[in-house]
């Protein structure tokens, strides 16, 4: 039994190195094709090939972040009651919950059925500025690094959660330098994952917008690590009922 | 030992970090085409009026990728004998100087008439007569039109001059706002008008396929009128309707080659995901939209249909920065599992993929040295090659339906230019002009 015990282990740990050196291969290979970079390309290709390697130990667990396309009929009608056909993939829905929830966005339309239309929302007031302060993010990243701002956020879901009144809109917004539309795309992912905090901070998301604004809406005009840094953010409009 | 010399291989890549240009080879070497001297006779409009329209065919022919237009000399307009340049018309002269196509022009009781002179073949055409209105915007387009017909003439392709461009323009509004609306022009730049009235945030339009020469062409676009961004549709000063109705933003809408399905990216499920709906002809939605590709910790964007409409190029950094994947649209019968495809390695930051009609290119914006260029990837070769230079950033590049003419914009801290370039001459031509940040060009389709 034990001499069974120390085979699998050590069959585990030598599938696990012959991975490790195939992974390692692939870094390589990686670093190869990108070798004509110049050397301020080269740390982005590290930061590449580490994401390749993670996902691949991810998969020796059995996660696999990928998600995939519909599989039959049944699938392809949905929900009768949602307004899209979702992809049915576990791994989008509870894999990852920790650290990337998805939020469906609120049911209800802006402007109908007592749902403020969102050009009646407003910055927050000199009052409740301790309350909605604007958060920041890491270059391309959507999570907060910073523990302070991620109390920030919990003290907004608190006040929210007295205030259910209270509804808001988040809007993401980028620095200037990656492409108008990706950052279209970033912005959205900013404003995002802020609203998946505040939902798993216990606010109603029924009562949380988002928007995102690219880079179009920069609140510093200039060029520097610190400007960049300052447009990188999530920032709050309210309106309360 | 195998680490050990993987580790020197890897080394070795960070030592070796030079950057290698390749330049695509250009297919067709530009042929000379000597346009003469505009030939006037006295009329109501004033003669630079003629002159414009003469340098407008220079323009057309000169960026159409397949001629050089050699500057008037006097000896050359002696050899014409007006009014019938056919009659007496000299081909050795021609043959001499190497010239293989020469175009006479002439204007008569306001109507301005075109020969053109095969040297090679000894023959010549006399196109149908235009008359001139003075309406500078209806004779541009007749000037468009005859230069299209030349183009095909003379170089057996499509021209592209009579086609036209729908982009949006930002500017500031009365309430030192930003505001941004659709906005038309021909295929030079000029013509310019605003065709929406949002009084909004407009942006990413499109022609749907099919709409060339048409007076009120159908065209979508974002916009934020409510608060968050949805995808309209609407033709040249109507009032635009919802296209989608789906909770949540939509951004970055693209459409197949037959208009019966549009990509476009959504969060109406918590993440910056690629979705798909089909419409019917008249644009409207045919059942639900459906989530084609979402990953966690990931942002999807800027969707590109093959021509086929059975692939979807996309933009996702879920490996990493941003780089372009190709995904098969599938219909829900299918039952394999299908995976993104890493399209683009050769730079890290990659944007705005746009697909070219013809199906063997992909043109999108990656970052070198700082800087957003347009680059393109060979589906045949496979091979990724830059087709700009320049310190501007570049991007959002868009085909024309000859696969071979794209225009982009440039992206500045207070402005941005559209820019017209072919795989034949690669010095880009700026065709926008006036205040605003011009962007999200695309062409329409014949």
């Amino acid at each position: 039994m034990r001499n069974e015990v120390h085979w699998n282990l050590r069959r585990i740990f030598e599938a696990t190195m012959k991975l490790s050196v195939h992974l390692f291969s692939l870094a390589a290979l990686l670093m190869m094709s990108s070798c004509c970079h110049n050397s301020g390309q080269s740390w982005e290709d590290v930061k590449t090939a580490g994401r390749y390697m993670q996902r691949g130990v991810d998969a020796l667990w059995g996660k696999d972040y990928e998600s995939r396309m519909l599989t039959s009929d049944e699938e392809f009608i949905g929900p009768y009651d949602g307004e899209f056909i979702p992809l049915s993939d576990s791994d989008l829905k509870g894999a990852l919950a920790g650290s990337d929830t998805a939020i469906p966005q609120p049911r209800g339309i802006p402007g109908q059925k007592g749902i403020p239309a969102l050009d009646k929302f407003y910055f927050p007031p000199d009052a409740l500025r301790n309350v909605f302060q604007t958060v920041h993010f890491e270059t391309d990243e959507h999570v907060l690094r910073d523990k302070m701002e991620v109390q920030a956020i919990a003290q907004t879901a608190s006040y929210l959660k007295k205030n259910p009144n209270v509804f808001i809109i988040v809007s993401g917004h980028c620095d200037e330098r990656a492409s108008a539309s990706y950052n279209m795309a970033l912005g959205m992912r900013r404003a995002n994952y802020i609203r998946g905090l505040l939902v798993k901070n216990g606010v109603d998301l029924n009562r949380i917008y988002t928007v995102s604004r690219g880079k179009e809406e920069p609140v510093v005009m200039g060029h520097s690590l610190d400007e960049w840094k300052l447009n990188r953010r999530a920032e709050f409009k309210i309106y309360e009922k | 030992m195998k680490i050990r010399l993987l580790f020197l291989l890897l080394v070795s890549c960070f030592l070796h970090s030079e950057e290698i240009e390749v330049r695509l080879k250009t297919a067709v070497q530009l042929k000379p085409v000597y346009l003469s001297r505009m030939k006037t006779e006295p009329s109501q409009f004033d003669w630079r009026y003629f002159e414009d329209l003469r340098s407008l065919l220079e323009f057309d022919l000169s960026n159409g990728g397949f001629a050089s237009v050699p500057s008037i000399r006097e000896e050359w307009e002696q050899t014409f004998h007006w009014p019938d340049v056919r009659r007496e018309f000299d081909l050795t002269v021609w043959k001499k100087e190497k010239i293989p196509f020469v175009l006479t022009l002439s204007v008569s009781r306001n109507v301005l008439q075109l020969t053109a002179f095969n040297i090679e073949k000894g023959t010549s055409k006399r196109y149908a007569e235009i008359p001139i209105t003075g309406r500078s915007e209806e004779d541009r387009k007749q000037i468009h039109t005859l230069t299209d017909l030349l183009h095909k003439d003379l170089f057996g392709v499509e021209g592209i001059a009579s086609l036209r461009l729908i982009y949006s323009q930002r500017t500031k509004g009365i309430e030192t706002e930003w505001v941004s609306e659709i906005c038309l022009c021909d295929s030079d730049g000029a013509n310019a008008k605003q065709i929406t009235a949002e009084q909004s945030y407009c942006i990413t339009p499109s022609f749907y396929p099919h709409t060339a020469g048409l007076a009120n062409p159908s065209f979508f676009f974002v916009s934020y009128k409510q608060g968050q961004s949805k995808i309209y549709w609407g033709t040249p000063h109507s009032k635009p309707e919802i296209a989608i109705e789906l909770r949540g933003s939509q951004l970055l809408p693209t459409i197949n080659g037959k208009a019966t399905q549009m990509a476009f990216i959504s969060d109406a499920a918590g993440r910056p995901d690629l979705f798909i709906q089909n419409f019917d002809a008249s644009h409207r939605p045919i059942g639900k939209a459906r989530q084609l590709f979402s990953a966690p910790r990931a942002t999807q964007a800027s969707p590109t249909f093959s021509p086929d409409g059975k692939k979807v190029a996309f933009v996702s950094d879920k490996d990493g920065p941003p780089r372009v994947y190709l995904l098969d649209v599938l219909t829900p019968k299918d039952t394999k599992r299908p995976r993104p495809h890493l399209l683009t390695t050769r730079n890290r930051e990659n944007t705005s993929p746009a697909w070219s009609p013809d199906g063997t290119k992909l043109a999108y914006s990656a970052k070198v040295d700082g800087v957003r260029q347009i680059w393109l990837y060979d589906f045949e070769t496979g091979e990724e090659t830059p087709l700009t230079t320049g310190p501007e950033n570049k991007e959002n590049p868009a085909w024309a339906p000859n696969s071979f003419h794209l225009v982009y914009n440039t992206d500045l801290e207070d402005s941005g230019e559209l820019f017209l370039i072919n795989l034949n001459q690669r010095e880009p031509i700026q065709i926008s002009k006036g205040i605003g940040h011009k962007r999200f060009a695309s062409w329409e389709t014949w």
